[in-house]
């Protein structure tokens, strides 16, 4: 049997046909293929899918049979998104180690693709990950690349575009996969080692003075650091540039929105994370096209609204910002499962 | 070059009263209307002396003179304390040398002066008036009186009114369309100042040469007595009022309604204070005074009989009803029992003059605006739906607000009695959406306003007679809210209040948000409302002096506080944690740790520990 990275197998008994269209077009936005099954008249799969998607009515508390015997019986360790009819503590949510992932209404195509492309992205344990991931290469005058990978306690992308033939460039950003995830936004001139550095500084267990001396002597005073712990559980931030904006986002918390730029510039800041936190670094607020005032003023209510989806939704804003109007920009994304 | 006197005090009365008794006896008067103004201007004019209120609308009088002593400038000046507790305030001014006398209120002309003279030496004299010239004895005139009679007579007569002649150039800014020659006798032949004119004047007609022929006695406010007294069938409130008014009389004018008697206040023509001494009638539609101990209210009742001392005066001043909500409090009463007087058909009134007032009146008093009589009915209305929309009587809509089923209609008379009244935005919306059939929570929903806040803007429409009475029975007693609900100091700048107010809504037993944003009394609120837990944004507000305050109250001992800091840093967060705060959160702060906060603070609110740990926790996945 062949596993196909792109291909989800929808349990088309659990789904009425408005949210198999949905389904259908949020596989379509991601690049996924989409397979739909049916006990009553089931085909053998010659593909191993990436994904097994199924509805689940409201009120109901055990995985139907339907949805058993595919993910479990005939693809079992296959990754389940379930799309829920009944609301949840908050919009989506991932239990079993990042196996399943629950979806709350309203089901939007915007919602769906979201979740897929995050449960698509690149597990960087996966032997078909190249060993420079986590390295992006520079993007094409016009252009922009990105990255993206998945582990069970978080998602986390980078996104870099190239302006004009002249523009001034983005910073890098730059991915640490190992022992958690850490996202650097470099400045100009920093060299990989002075990166790879302050990523392990953090992976250290230091007191809070003693590694904020630390990155001061290691980092550039215009790059900053955004580490989660291998668990999920914890922040930690150095942010000593409060011009690039900083953004957590999360149903979870009060305000819903934040820029961590304006209250994280005195150190090292731990805070706890919380399943829903979407982490956004961005070299500049200008590809919102809000101009200057962009890196302190909140989001618009177009990425407020994508946030409210998640990361992989706030990335294909951006990617669509920037396909239309391509300038220097680079950012770092990151969402806790 | 005169003297220079800066008058403290937010009381326009006293403030009018110490310009009138310093006027033309060698003084400039500046006046300063609050502390901080006050004290800016005593350090830079340096004032010959300053006549400071005790009550001050920003600060205490001890904090003025703190901040005077603090500078080398303020440390020099003489400053006579004014306050209606003399003996109490006193020693309170003991280490503050700059103090040199008090004056109790109310106080006469002379005495302020005396006092005034005391503190600074003896005054620069004014401008001494013209001496007549000695001439030879006159012979009598045809009339039978020599010339130094008549000159006797003239100077009797001017002593009497030359304190009115000096306010004529404020009444002529006042005059507008009057009659200037009857505007002027008006103000200034009042009855008190004929029977002094006729008193000076009384040895002419005895035929007896006066003892003293240079002065006339000084027009000294007669006996306490009734002045005149009527029926306002044959003589209308309204009219009483504007003549006691343009009269500017001081004294208390009683007013027999429907069983009930009003007292006035007056002070130099404005109404100080009104009162009743019915209790029951006084208390009517006020705030809640069900916490009052049950004798001391009582007790508070009984004097308000005897004296018409206002109940809430007698409960602050044993502790049970916060001081600094008197001022506000008692001119609303006020306008409304006066609003009733003049509502009543029919009413017998009697003024007596007098030369004091009640220390409360004093105390306490804030200038009531007198409205005109037709215009008395809308006002009772407009007042009951101010005093609603106030933080303090929503203990009292609580106890009869609707549940989130219930169904209001309009009431009947509803146009008319709206475009008689000045309705806020969210009141206006609400009404839109009264038709008889949408219950509270459709209207939340549908206006955008949160359920709780829906149901106090129909518990107060209702009141108004704008919507007719709920037609579905609340589901509970509570309906959707609270007895014990969260209060928040934060402006939302970051929105932070609609998430807040819908976890709250979404508990098992929904709790009220109550936001405190712009609350002159901050403390009186809390005190109000024994919240089970107060939010208060570190960045907005003095967080670790309100929390002294909130710890060093007693009866707040329960009161869960949470303070919340835009960053960690700790030394300020343990400044916090000592000020008395339960938890000090860091934006953006956890969901979780907010429910965790709130789930304590209702079931241990009396053993909450300091600085709770803020931890992450499972949790389920269903709402």
């Amino acid at each position: 049997m062949i596993e196909r990275a792109r291909m989800a197998v929808v349990v088309g008994d659990t789904m009425d046909s408005g949210t198999l269209q949905s389904l259908g077009d949020a596989c379509a936005r991601v690049g996924a293929e989409i397979q739909v099954w049916k006990a009553a008249g089931s085909v053998e799969h010659e593909t191993w899918p990436a994904l097994v998607i199924a509805a689940l009515a409201a009120g109901v508390r055990q995985l139907p049979e339907p949805i058993i015997e595919l993910a479990d019986r005939r693809f079992p360790g296959t990754q389940v998104l379930l799309v829920c009819d009944e609301p949840l503590v908050r919009p989506t949510l991932t239990l079993q180690r990042g196996r399943l992932t629950l979806i709350e209404p309203p089901a939007t195509v915007e919602r769906m693709a979201s979740r897929i492309r995050l449960l698509l992205a690149t597990e960087p344990d996966d032997v078909r990950t190249p060993p420079n991931a986590g390295r992006l290469a520079p993007p094409d005058a016009g252009a922009f690349v990105s990255q993206e990978f998945r582990r069970a306690a978080w998602w986390a992308a980078q996104l870099a575009c190239g302006g004009a033939p002249g523009d001034l460039q983005a910073p890098r950003p730059w991915l640490g996969l190992d022992r958690g995830m850490t996202a650097v936004l470099t400045a100009a001139g920093m060299e990989e080692g002075q990166v790879e550095s302050a990523a392990d500084l953090v992976r250290r267990d230091l007191a809070a003075e003693e590694l904020s001396a630390a990155l001061e002597r290691t980092l550039d005073p215009h790059a900053g650091l955004v580490h989660l712990t291998e668990d999920g559980r914890s922040w930690l931030i150095y942010w000593p540039c409060p011009w690039r904006p900083l953004w957590l986002f999360s149903t979870q918390r009060l305000p819903r929105w934040s820029n961590l730029a304006l209250s994280a510039n005195t150190g090292v800041w731990r805070l706890p994370a919380v399943a829903g936190d979407v982490v956004a670094a961005l070299s500049s607020g200008t590809a919102l096209g809000d101009g200057p005032a962009a890196a302190t003023a909140p989001p618009p209510t177009a990425v407020s609204t994508a946030m409210l989806d998640g990361g992989p939704a706030l990335l294909a804003f951006f990617e669509a910002r920037l396909a239309s109007a391509p300038r220097p920009f680079s950012c770092l994304l990151a969402e806790v499962r | 070059m005169a003297n220079k006197l800066l008058v403290i005090d937010d009381s326009l009365t006293v403030r009018k009263m110490v310009e009138l008794s310093f006027r033309n006896e060698g003084w400039s008067i500046d006046f300063a209307a609050n502390g901080a103004d006050g004290v800016s201007k005593a350090l830079s004019t340096a004032p010959d002396l300053v006549l400071l209120d005790f009550v001050l609308p920003d600060m205490k009088a001890t904090d003025v003179c703190e901040r005077l002593a603090a500078s080398p400038k303020g440390a020099d000046l003489a400053v006579i304390l004014m306050s209606a507790k003399m003996e109490r305030v006193r020693d309170l001014f003991k280490n503050y040398p700059m103090v040199v006398d008090f004056v109790g209120k109310p106080f006469s002309a002379t005495d302020i002066l005396e006092r005034a003279a005391r503190a600074r030496g003896p005054v620069k004299a004014p401008a001494p008036a013209p001496t007549p010239v000695a001439a030879p004895e006159p012979a009598p005139t045809s009339d039978g009186f020599s010339f130094k009679d008549k000159e006797v007579a003239a100077n009797a007569v001017f002593q009497s009114i030359k304190r009115e002649l000096a306010s004529i150039p404020e009444w002529t800014r006042k005059l507008g369309a009057h009659p200037p020659a009857l505007y002027f006798a008006r103000k200034i032949l009042t009855p008190e100042v004929v029977e002094s004119i006729l008193g000076g004047l009384r040895p002419l007609y005895r035929g007896l040469a006066p003892a003293e022929p240079t002065v006339a006695p000084a027009p000294e406010p007669s006996a306490d007595g009734p002045s005149f007294s009527g029926q306002t069938s044959a003589f209308p409130l309204g009219d009483v009022l504007s003549l006691l008014a343009s009269g500017g009389r001081t004294g208390e004018l009683r007013i027999h309604h429907d069983d009930k008697t009003v007292l006035c206040y007056w002070q130099s023509g404005e109404v100080l204070l009104v009162t009743s001494l019915d209790p029951v009638h006084y208390a009517n539609g006020g705030p809640d005074i069900g916490s009052v101990p049950p004798d001391e209210l009582a007790s508070a009742e009984a004097e308000q009989r005897a004296s018409g001392k206002p109940i809430f005066v007698t409960l602050a001043a044993r502790g049970h009803w916060p001081e600094a909500e008197l001022p506000a409090l008692l001119e609303e009463r006020g306008r409304r029992m006066l609003a009733g007087a003049q509502e009543a058909t029919a009413a017998r009134f009697t003024f007596r003059q007098t030369e004091t007032l009640p220390d409360y009146a004093e105390s306490f008093g804030q200038d009531i605006e007198i409205a005109a009589a037709p215009q008395a009915q809308q006002t009772l209305a407009q007042l009951t739906l101010e005093r609603l929309r106030r933080p303090s009587s929503w203990r009292e809509a609580q106890l009869h607000l609707p549940g989130a089923e219930a169904v209001y209609a309009r009431a009947a008379g509803f146009s008319a009695r709206l475009v008689q009244l000045t309705v806020s935005a969210n009141e206006q919306r609400v009404l839109t959406l009264i038709d008889g059939r949408h219950t509270v929570n459709h209207i939340a929903q549908r206006s955008g306003i949160g359920a709780p806040e829906v149901a106090r803007i129909l518990y107060r429409l209702a009141a108004t007679d704008l919507v007719a009475a709920p037609l579905a029975r609340p589901s509970s007693r509570h309906g959707a809210i609270s007895l014990r609900p969260v209060m928040i100091l934060e402006p939302d700048r970051d929105g932070f209040h609609t998430p807040l107010r819908e976890l709250l809504a979404g508990r098992a037993e929904p709790l009220e948000l109550i936001d405190l944003a712009g609350e002159p009394d901050l403390l009186g609120a809390i005190q109000r409302e024994r919240p089970a837990l107060v939010i208060l944004n570190d960045a907005s507000t003095d967080a670790a002096d309100v929390a002294r305050a909130i710890r060093s109250a007693p009866q707040l001992a329960n009161v869960s506080l949470a303070a919340i800091v835009d960053s960690q840093v700790k030394a300020r967060m343990d400044d916090l944690a000592a000020a008395g705060f339960d938890a000090v959160l860091v934006k953006p702060v956890l969901y979780s740790d907010l429910s965790k906060l709130i789930a304590s603070s209702f079931l241990a609110a009396n053993s909450v520990s300091r600085t709770r740990s803020m931890e992450n926790h499972g949790e389920d996945t269903r709402r």
